[in-house]
């Protein structure tokens, strides 16, 4: 299954944040939890983890500013998780 | 029989501390996934790696004893027994939530399963835990009400107070301690004078436990210890537990203050792989009930998640509904 990776809103007042350092290659593979992308708000850098494993492919680029709940990325999935549909 | 064979709690507790340490990862874990992805916005305190504090307090408490916590607080709800349905769908602020949406992870309040509310102000629900100890004391009801805080909270005024005044009048109360090593990002040695929370309980003439939080088992023989004098009118007691807040302060906390090598160890002595290893090895679980047990968290969080992010957002009128007992004449 793919996930989708969206900017996620990290405090009440966001709006957009810039994507500032992929940490992962595009293509490459990523562990659930393994920092994905550092993301920039009011000059707070934040670590954006992998919601799941998987192999990553990038959408977003760094240095763009994007609103929250743009799409950056997709993760598609290792394996399906036990009590839930593939 | 060893020593520590013969303190151990029997199996079908330890095994419902791992059923509840599982249950709060699982639920913990899909909070993360769904923010992390841009699924869902909503505000989150991570209680990751303090699960074994929780489980040990939700085995050692009667259903109708009282417990008040804080913004990090997911686990002790999930232990002191709120619904997970209503729980997730607070979370998420939406109406079908404990209160209706309109109180999300800081405010999680469940009476009837003895969540007595959690609070956003730092120190501000250890009194509030002991107006409810004196409740229980004056009703002669036989609960005890405990308050759960963070290291960064025996700071406060409000917690000297609080355990002053129950120590005076032996209130049936225990204040439960969950030192993660900070508050926000200060270290705990960069504020406070004494090497350790539990030198505290002298000042007010009452015993002092400190703990490895991350041992369930010695979390509930030290937390049974607790409440038992509290039920007997002897008074209250301060129990210290040590353990590491994996994520952060807050959801997106890189952590930057936190230096690599005690991360690392923090890691390390995760509790929930750390239990079950253990209750594998002591022959409690076998590993497919184990896994039986994970299955089952998994799906029990499916089904609060997926019900929670179908159902409605308060609408703006709602602030205005519940805030007094009785409105009218009070408002405009
Ligand atoms: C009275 C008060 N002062 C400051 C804050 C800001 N604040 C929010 S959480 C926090 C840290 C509390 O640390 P601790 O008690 O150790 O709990 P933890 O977050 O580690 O669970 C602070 C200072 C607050 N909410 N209330
Ligand atoms: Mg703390």
């Amino acid at each position: 299954m793919t996930i989708h990776i969206r900017i996620p809103k990290l405090g009440m007042e966001m709006t957009e944040a810039t994507l500032t350092k992929w940490l992962i290659d595009d293509g490459a593979g990523v562990a659930q939890d393994q920092a994905l992308y550092v993301l920039e708000t009011d000059k707070v850098e934040s670590e954006v983890t992998a919601p799941v494993a998987g192999v990553l492919r990038r959408i977003g680029r760094e240095g763009e500013t994007y609103a929250v709940g743009e799409l950056v990325a997709e993760v598609l999935e290792a394996l399906a998780r036990p009590g839930e549909d593939p | 029989m060893s020593e520590r064979e013969a303190s151990l709690p029997p199996a079908h507790v330890r095994r419902r501390m791992y059923e509840l340490m599982t249950l709060i990862r699982s639920c913990d874990e899909r909070v993360r996934r769904g923010l992390s992805s841009g699924e869902f916005a909503c505000t989150y305190w991570p209680a990751t790696g303090q699960e074994a504090i929780a489980a040990g307090l939700g085995a050692a408490l009667r259903a109708d004893d009282l417990l008040v916590t804080t913004y990090r607080g997911l686990h002790d709800q999930v232990a002191k027994g709120v619904p997970l349905g209503p729980l997730v769908a607070e979370l998420l602020t939406r109406t079908t939530g404990v209160n209706k949406g309109k109180g999300g992870a800081m405010h999680i309040a469940h009476p009837p399963s003895g969540l007595v509310l959690s609070t956003g102000i730092v120190g501000s629900g250890i009194p509030i835990a002991v107006g409810v100890g004196l409740a229980a004391q004056l009703r002669g009801s036989g609960q005890v009400a405990v308050a759960s805080f963070g290291d960064g909270a025996t700071g406060t005024g409000s917690f000297h107070e609080a355990i002053n005044l129950a120590a005076l009048w032996r209130l049936p109360v225990v204040f439960l301690c969950q030192n993660n090593g900070y508050a926000e990002m200060t270290a705990t040695a960069h504020a406070q004078p004494v090497a350790a929370v539990v030198d505290r309980a002298a000042g007010y003439g009452i015993p002092g436990e400190r703990v490895d939080g991350n041992d369930p088992d010695t979390v509930h023989g030290a937390l049974a210890r607790a409440v038992e004098r509290a039920r007997s009118g002897a008074g209250p007691t301060l129990l210290e537990c040590t353990t590491f807040r994996l994520w952060g302060h807050y959801f997106g906390d890189a952590m930057t203050y936190v230096p690599a090598e005690q991360l690392e160890a923090a890691r390390l002595a995760e509790p929930v792989a750390r239990y079950r290893a253990r209750l594998l090895q002591d022959g409690v679980l076998e590993e497919a009930v184990a896994i039986e047990i994970e299955r089952q968290a998994l799906e029990e969080v499916g089904a609060a998640f997926a019900a929670a992010l179908a159902a409605d957002r308060p609408e703006p009128e709602e602030a205005f509904v519940d805030v007094y007992g009785e409105r009218s004449g009070v408002m405009a």
